[in-house]
């Protein structure tokens, strides 16, 4: 027990003795000097120098003290002196403190000044006797005019029986040398909770308040900023409900989406517990149902047990229908490919058919109650992004049934009978084993790739599916030499403004080298993860003429401001604001006798405007099982505190017909599912359907 | 001595009390100071001279309907992603994370921008529905000695533009003298506009706050009253335009048309 404690402890002790009633908790008197919670079980005023932890794992390089003690000092908010922490990146401070032998749950407080904190409550056991756990800390709204602002954590179970290593964990940002730390309050608050593991997103076993994730049962607490007091509640609900009236949208997803989330927010004015209030409001920011929006939380961050290694797309059941009747809403849900390990014994071809006994996409919809990750497109007829991050690695936002399911129920085929099983078979994700070894194969909605890497100057990517932000080209496999038939796999778009930057460049050199030497093109983009709009704009100059396409109001223009309500209204916008925000597409040296086949599955943003400004070239052809996600926005970032940030999309894209595009997706020219029959014997549907066409239309 | 010394008798005659002390106001700044305890039983006893006052803010800022993103530098403040949040700052060098001061320093809510001289703050914000003008607001303080000390408030030049070619609507007129805090306060009715609108400012010679960036619909005029005469274009300083336009042609050329982040700016490893 520290000296400060210590006089506490005798402090507390006086009031106990002689009043009915203590002060209230951590309070002020009405001179400003501080007056510490009287509950605390820890106070720490520093005066003197707080002991330094460095957990064994940590790099030994961190092991260092990041603080001094700055004494004499009038302005400490708790005596004279106070510590003075400046941390490097990776080397956050931990400052120990002793808590009683038994279970129990305490929250902590303290006070900062002169810049920004990560700071948490942390716990862990020796041996992992139990799991570690940490809360996160955010402001409560109070400060002082010296400058002092407070956090606080919610309530972190400990069991001090085990002999926890208890400690805050704080780094220093934003401030111009470091930030200024006193006043550290540790108090008892709500009941010790176990952690247990579990099954399914829902599991009861984790208790009110906490979601199952993994199998491991989350504090919802743990991850969110403490419930906001009384008096700034409705300030703060106010301040989010208006940041989305005016600034959110276009044109589809301010009519039908906002509203949805407006509720939302609403109802969390009522919120009992920080859980209820920052999931509410995270689950409204997912209520607005954008390709480009999501809240983010801790909550979903750190690795997830066990994997399954394999990945599905929608598609077209054909051999497996009379075992399983198609969906009326939704499309058939295949085994696209797999990678090395853990596949549950899935390969290309089988087919899932329900996760917790409903349609795999009904089932990623519905996590839309606790899922920080949820990802859903603008366009309300696209599903894609759910059957992507069903399966896959959780580190490339996959893994959904990992995390949330209990069950999922497949039909397994057999490659060389070209026959399915008549029956279902459910796994439990709990029962499945973890072998590990091999690679995660990431999910990127192509069952393979048709790059023949014999020829000259020809790259493919490998069995893992790693595309991410590479450009791979060259001659397309089972074509001749004469048909000079040449491919591109490439998922992002980010061109960043700078014509000779890596994408940039590979696009332009590209189009350069097929309008020389290419009689036909394929473009596989489907997991088109957007960027800036100066790589589409580069893209289409292969194809076709130049034009304004459409202006991009992106963010919003006018508070507000519902977008056009006629044809005539979006032309006199697009008129507006085409000559500083036009979508430029083409160009004059476009090659008209090149046919160009844009294979498409998944994308969104930059890769939305892509398959719009390809669509209608005379020679071009866009092949794939649906909308793309209609992201036509850019949008506004938002980062607060403990771990909590957002984004939304602002703004629209008006054609120059006067069409907002928000919401509404490019539809390929030929939708085309995958067929199940193909899949198992390794043929890519989709891009033999533009093979063949590309084939058929060879320039001379 | 040690601190803790001196709070024990304010333990005993404070915390033993049974009356809450809570001089807690919201939003504004302003302190309210309870009464003094009652049951002290003799003479008033001097209790010193005031040490801090202290508020309740809301940590999103304020206010609510306010027509920039972020106006309060409250959701901006990021340990090193430079991302598209509502205040952005830029040196010559490109864009980079703000730093910011906390509490009473600052203007108004938990957080303002701290801002070397030189630098550039883009905040984005939308125009007024229904054409009407604005009331454009921002507050600065310098942080050193102001090198025109003839005119302290010469510290920045703030400027509201059209968002998408930094077209000036106007440039800010500043205070004369700051306020008792040594905030100066620049602003000014700003016309109405069709398209989105921002706020510029180029930061002096100085290092500064800055904090409560404002821009509200202006309440309508009375129309009994004749128009006003249309205001002069506003004269931008050459270098100003200039960085004017690169900040225009990066911010074009790198607007993000992509996915998500799929994890908070401030996320690091979870310790757990």
């Amino acid at each position: 027990m520290n000296e400060g404690f210590r006089q506490l402890a005798l402090a507390s002790a006086i009031c106990a003795a002689l009043l009915p009633s203590a002060a209230t908790a951590g309070e002020f008197d009405d001179r400003g000097i501080y007056l510490p919670d009287t509950s605390a079980i820890v106070f720490e005023s520093f005066d003197i120098a707080p002991t330094h932890y460095l957990p064994a794992d940590a790099d030994l390089e961190c092991n260092v003290e990041h603080y001094e003690l700055l004494s004499d000092q009038g302005d400490a908010l708790d005596g004279t002196s106070y510590l003075h922490v400046q941390t490097p990146e990776n080397c956050p401070e931990r400052l120990p403190f002793t808590i009683p032998s038994a279970k129990g749950s305490y929250r902590v407080k303290l006070w900062i000044r002169h810049g920004s904190a990560d700071a948490r409550l942390a716990v862990s056991y020796p041996d992992d006797v139990l799991p570690s756990l940490v809360a996160r800390m955010a402001p409560t709204g109070r400060a002082t005019s010296d400058g002092w602002i407070e956090l606080a954590s919610n309530e972190l179970p400990v069991d001090g029986t085990q002999n926890p290593i208890f400690y805050l964990r704080f780094s220093d940002f934003a401030s111009e040398d470091g930030v200024d730390l006193d006043a550290i309050e540790i108090t008892p608050m709500g009941e010790y909770r176990e952690q247990p593991t579990c099954s399914g997103a829902s599991d009861p076993v984790c208790g009110a308040d906490a979601i199952c994730y993994g199998g491991q049962c989350r504090l919802g607490g743990l991850n969110v900023p403490p419930l906001p007091g009384d008096d700034i509640r409705d300030e703060m609900v106010d301040a989010l409900e208006l940041k989305l009236d005016i600034f959110f949208g276009g044109r589809k997803t301010r009519l039908l989406d906002l509203p949805v989330a407006l509720e939302t927010l609403t109802s969390i004015r009522g919120a009992q517990t920080a859980w209820q209030f920052w999931n509410g409001f995270a689950r409204s920011i997912r209520e607005l149902h954008d390709w480009h929006t999501r809240a983010n939380g801790s909550i979903t961050e750190g690795a997830v047990a066990g994997r399954l290694n394999a990945c599905f797309i929608e598609g077209d059941a054909d051999l497996s229908h009379a075992a399983w009747p198609q969906d009326p809403a939704y499309k058939d849900i295949l085994v696209s490919h797999v990678g090395q390990g853990d596949t549950a014994g899935l390969n290309a071809g089988d087919r899932l058919v329900e996760v917790d006994g409903k349609h795999p996409i009904q089932w990623a919809r519905e996590l839309i109650s606790i899922d920080w990750g949820y990802h859903v497109a603008s366009d309300d007829t696209s599903f894609a992004d759910f059957a992507e991050d069903l399966g896959g690695p959780y580190w490339a936002g996959g893994g959904e049934i990992l995390k949330y399911a209990t069950t999922f129920s497949v039909i397994r085929c057999d490659a060389i009978s070209g026959t399915c099983s008549g029956t279902v078979e459910t796994i439990d994700v709990s029962d499945m084993t973890v072998e590990g070894g091999g690679y995660d194969v990431v999910c990127d909605n192509r069952p393979s790739y048709h790059l023949d890497t014999s020829a000259p100057m020809t790259t493919a990517p490998g069995q893992e599916h790693y595309v991410f932000n590479t450009f791979f080209q060259g001659k397309v496999t089972q074509t001749t030499d004469e048909e000079k038939i040449f491919g591109m796999v490439f998922d992002t778009l980010y061109g960043g403004g700078d014509d000779n930057g890596y994408v940039n460049k590979t696009i332009r050199d590209a189009v350069i080298n097929w309008k020389a030497n290419a009689r036909g093109v394929i473009l596989d983009h489907r997991a088109g993860n957007g960027g800036t709009i100066d790589a589409p704009e580069y893209m289409t100059q292969l194809v076709r003429p130049q034009e304004i396409a459409a202006a991009m109001l992106a963010p919003i223009d006018i508070a507000r401001w519902d977008g056009p309500e006629t044809p005539g209204q979006g032309i006199a916008a697009f008129n507006r604001s085409k000559a500083d925000q036009g979508y430029t597409i083409g160009s004059p040296d476009h090659d008209p006798n090149l046919p160009v086949a844009l294979v498409l599955h998944r994308e969104g943003s930059a890769s939305d405007f892509l398959p719009h400004g390809m669509k209608g070239a005379p020679k071009v052809r866009l092949f794939g099982p649906g909308p793309s996600a209609g992201g036509f926005s850019t949008f506004i970032q938002f980062v607060y505190w403990g771990g909590i940030s957002f984004q939304f999309a602002s703004g629209d894209t008006i054609t120059k017909n006067g069409d907002p595009l928000i919401g509404h997706g490019t539809v390929p020219d030929v939708i085309i599912d995958q067929k199940q029959s193909d899949l198992m014997v390794g043929v890519d549907t989709i891009h033999e359907a533009a093979l063949a066409w590309v084939r058929s239309e060879l320039k001379p | 001595m040690n601190k803790h010394a001196a709070i024990l008798v304010a333990l005993s005659l404070s915390a033993c009390n049974d009356e809450v002390v809570d001089p807690l106001v919201t939003a504004t700044g302003t302190t309210t100071v309870p009464p003094p305890p009652d049951g002290t039983g003799g003479a008033p006893v001097d209790p010193g001279p005031r040490v801090r006052d202290v508020y309740l803010r809301n940590p999103f800022g304020g206010p609510p309907d306010n027509l920039l993103a972020d106006g309060d530098f409250e959701l901006s403040i990021t340990r090193n992603s430079t991302g598209q949040y509502g205040w952005r700052r830029y040196t010559q060098a490109g864009q980079k994370p703000l730093r910011n001061e906390t509490g009473g320093l600052c203007k108004s809510g938990l957080r303002c921008a701290r801002v070397n001289s030189g630098d550039v703050l883009y905040g984005t914000g939308a125009a007024a529905p229904d054409e009407a003008k604005h009331h454009a607001s921002i507050w600065v303080k310098a942080l050193e000695a102001p090198k025109n000390a003839d005119s302290p408030c010469e510290l920045a030049e703030a400027f509201v533009i059209h968002c998408s070619n930094f077209d000036v609507l106007d440039q800010l007129d500043a205070a004369t003298l700051p306020d008792e805090s040594g905030w100066c306060q620049f602003q000014k009715e700003v016309e109405s506009s069709k398209v989105a609108i921002c706020m510029y400012l180029q930061i002096g010679e100085v290092d500064v706050l800055v904090d409560n960036a404002v821009m509200l619909p202006a309440p309508s005029r009375d129309t009994a009253s004749p128009p006003p005469s249309p205001a002069p274009p506003t004269i931008v300083r050459p270098a100003v335009r200039q960085r004017m336009a690169w900040l225009r042609d990066l911010l074009r050329r790198t607007r993000r048309f992509g996915a998500p982040s799929s994890s908070s700016p401030e996320a690091l490893e979870r310790e757990d």
